[in-house]
């Protein structure tokens, strides 16, 4: 068992997440903020903003010109996506490291990552394509929790994994009863220390039991599947595999049936091919 | 339930962890890296250069269909998604390797072109895992499966090994001097099938 003070001397011993990027993830949620007040935010950061735009001219976004400024990105790409480049700049140092204990590769948990995030925007895309990109920010921070349970759960891992197929449970349920800990809650307390928007919070705490889902409860479906989905392709799946609960429940949340989901299944993998090259960028 | 591990008609072996393993002798055109395919999700590589080798990645739910003809050492790989190309038959006209209906004849297809038959043909899978899916709502891998038997039954086509179903994450390699096919399992064992 990992006593809850390590854990929280654990999330206070990593990097904290720049202030730009929390200043940006509240800043585009509220009303009052304007598009001049968010360029004026990144322009200040040179090293971010040459990162924004290598993001915003790679093939994936296919924009008819090249784009030289941070205004003009707002333009084509607008402000979500915007935030989103900027929150994938930032993170893609924290998923860049090997999780050993997981079973992940270098670069494996951030593949995981953008794939669970592309998912997700497509399938918030079927109940309102103007906003998805939260959805995407969600599948991008989801699994942020492995960061720090990595070690541990290396530790354990013959353990967890006994557990997990002798009582047919979930990896994170048999995290939480090895460890004390689910990576979900681990990274709860990251993103609470990060502070991060609640629904961001929520949708890390609850993308694996969705019905718990309070504040969010569409946004938490929406990675809950993207995951699924994620996992199903095998995208940055380790010694975990597929030992994680799928939850009709989700899908009825918002409004879909497995048969909707086969089909935006193949859209997300077009995507995913889309975005092997913004993966690559982001590191 | 659903997710209990099938293992292959008592063919299998397993073999030592891939750290263990000794490296490959880089005179042997099986295993150097160098020579190593991908074939990615919905895609199938098939070829008559008998060196090298083709691998998936991580195959999750998704299926991987591997064919080798010893005589004429003609080697296939299919990497597919989703079991039935009735959901779309549009995807299916611009890439018919997504689904298992339209990818396998093609795959079989392809080899008989580079010159292998179908009666000498060894048939091997891998993949179809399935996610803790209590009332079997979704069974994506189970019916990626169960899409690949109704063809292989029909066309009186015989596995001849297969590591399918459960939870772990698992990848195929198929080297083509020899066709031996190996099962990467994620927790690093290997499995010949």
């Amino acid at each position: 068992m990992i006593p809850l003070d390590r854990l929280i001397k654990k999330v206070e011993d990593l990097p904290p997440l720049p202030d730009i990027v929390v200043k940006l993830l509240h800043a585009s949620r509220d009303p009052n903020v304007s598009t001049r007040d968010m360029v004026e935010l990144i322009k200040h950061d040179p090293a971010l903003t040459i990162k924004v735009l290598r993001l915003c001219n790679s093939s994936y976004y296919g924009l008819p010109r090249k784009i030289n400024s941070i205004q003009e990105a707002l333009v084509y790409i607008g402000t979500d996506t915007l935030v989103n480049f900027v929150l994938a700049g930032c993170l893609s140092s924290f998923y860049q490291q090997a999780q050993d204990g997981y079973g992940l590769s270098k670069g494996e948990l951030w593949r995981h990552s953008v794939g669970c995030a592309i998912a997700s925007q497509r399938i918030a895309s079927r109940d309102n394509p103007d906003v998805t990109g939260q959805a995407f920010t969600a599948g991008l921070i989801h699994d942020i929790g492995k960061i720090l349970l990595d070690a541990y759960v290396g530790q354990e891992i013959e353990t967890i994994l006994r557990l997990v197929e002798e009582e047919s449970i979930s990896f994170a349920e048999a995290e939480k009863r090895v460890l004390g800990f689910s990576h979900t809650e681990a990274g709860c307390e990251l993103a609470r220390h990060w502070n991060l928007p609640e629904p961001l919070i929520e949708a890390i705490a609850y993308h694996q039991m969705p019905d718990a889902a309070k504040l969010a409860p569409k946004l938490v479906a929406q990675v809950h599947l993207g995951n699924i989905l994620c996992i199903s392709f095998g995208i940055g799946v380790g010694s975990d595999g597929l030992a994680y609960t799928f939850h009709p429940h989700a899908l009825a949340a918002i409004g879909m049936e497995v048969s909707d989901l086969f089909r935006l299944s193949l859209d997300v993998h077009d995507d995913y091919k889309k975005a092997e090259e913004l993966i690559g960028l982001a590191a | 339930m659903s997710n209990k591990l099938i293992l292959p008609n008592g063919t299998s072996q397993l073999v030592q962890p891939r750290e263990e393993r000794a490296a490959p002798s880089m005179s042997s055109a099986e295993g150097t890296q160098s020579s190593f395919v991908v074939v990615d999700l919905a895609d199938m590589k098939a070829t008559n250069h008998p060196t090298g080798c083709l691998v998936t990645q991580s195959l999750g739910s998704c299926v991987a269909v591997a064919i080798f003809d010893p005589e004429a050492r003609i080697g296939g790989l299919l990497n597919y998604i989703l079991p039935d190309s009735h959901i779309c038959r549009e995807r299916a006209m611009t890439n018919p390797f997504l689904f298992a209906d339209t990818g396998i004849p093609l795959l079989f297809r392809r080899a008989y072109k580079l010159g292998a038959l179908k009666e000498r043909i060894v048939t091997k899978v891998a993949g179809a895992g399935n996610v803790l899916d209590p009332k079997e709502n979704l069974r994506l891998g189970q019916q990626n499966y169960e899409a690949l038997s109704r063809i292989m039954e029909s066309n009186h086509v015989e596995l001849k090994g297969k590591f399918v179903g459960g939870f772990k994450g698992m990848a195929l390699k198929m080297y083509l001097e020899t066709g031996r096919v190996v099962v990467e399992l994620g927790d690093g064992q290997e499995v010949e099938i």
